[in-house]
């Protein structure tokens, strides 16, 4: 796959790399948080199993709307579209699939022990607690479910009770992220660990 | 989406969308993943595994969102009714701890130890 390339004249870099065919590619200091975190997931600790993270080639936040030009695996299709598609999921081998959501499952226990290492304190400082996107999920999940139930009034009202405290739980906990208590089993996560786009 | 909070986010993310797959697509590919995506990550406590169970089925109960705000809701009328109540029984079985109930669903590799 070629990946496309702007050149671009300015004066503040940081570094410059070549492509495969010599093109300079020049690298701008990273600061959006989703950009933050591929920077630091091309590790080598989590580059040697067989999940690729997409690279930034090029980002610029100040042009209008931003211009970002990463890595596009254009030859894939996302396992979301591939398990929906009796078409296609029928060309897919059940070794592959277990073997592929092996890899996955593995990636992401790397990545959750490396997000909380000593070593990683610079990209937890960076990242902070990512407030916004707590919120977010929160919102679509915690926030909306009961919501959701009362589509369903019978299956509401029998588990009012236990559904409540799930929610209740879970405001309570993300008060707590966002003020800094730390508990086992927390820690930076992927915030959107799922098969698609 | 990257932020601090709970690991079993990310597992019940994956393992509530996995599930979705299998209830409306009868993927049984997604069944199998969830075997595997277990099977990769490593054994977990049970603090963890119905934290998990509980956010894979709120995930799950999303489904009915997850839509452009002018198209009807996804599934039959049997799949839709089976989800709202397979979602919640994810969710209160989780709050109560009722490992066993666990046992003959598709979210049974959360409570095995490795082999």
């Amino acid at each position: 796959m070629s990946p496309f390339v702007l050149l671009s004249q300015q004066s503040q870099r940081t570094d410059v790399h070549k492509l495969d065919n010599g093109c300079p590619l020049t690298l701008f200091s990273i600061q959006s948080v989703e950009n933050i975190v591929l920077e630091y997931m091309s590790q080598p600790s989590l580059l040697t199993m067989k999940v690729k993270v997409p690279v930034t080639y090029f980002l610029d936040r100040n042009a209008h709307r931003g211009i970002a030009i990463q890595q596009d695996f254009r030859h894939s299709t996302d396992i979301a579209s591939i398990i929906r598609s009796a078409e296609l999921s029928n060309l897919w081998m059940r070794s592959k699939a277990l073997s592929t959501s092996q890899e996955v499952g593995h990636w992401l226990r790397c990545f959750h022990e490396w997000a909380s290492e000593p070593q990683q304190v610079d990209f937890r400082s960076k990242i902070g607690r990512n407030v916004p996107m707590q919120r977010l999920k929160h919102k679509v999940t915690y926030g909306t479910f009961i919501d959701i139930l009362k589509n369903f009034p019978d299956i509401l009202q029998k588990n009012i009770g236990v559904l409540e405290k799930v929610k209740e739980r879970a405001e309570l906990e993300l008060l707590d992220l966002a003020s800094r208590n730390e508990g086992p089993d927390q820690g930076m996560i992927h915030g959107d660990c799922w098969m698609g786009k | 989406m990257c932020q601090f909070g709970h690991r079993a986010y990310d597992l019940g993310h994956m393992i509530g969308d996995l599930y979705e797959a299998y209830h409306f697509h009868s993927s049984d590919i997604a069944l199998t993943m969830i075997r595997g995506f277990m099977d990769g990550y490593g054994e977990i406590n049970d603090d963890m595994a119905f934290r998990t169970a509980i956010h894979a089925g709120v995930q799950f109960l999303g489904w009915y969102n997850r839509r452009a705000p002018s198209d009807s809701v996804k599934g039959t009328g049997e799949q839709i009714s089976s989800a709202a109540k397979i979602s919640t029984n994810l969710i209160v079985n989780g709050w109560e701890r009722k490992r066993q109930w666990y046992q003959s669903t598709p979210l049974a590799p959360l409570f095995q130890s490795g082999a």
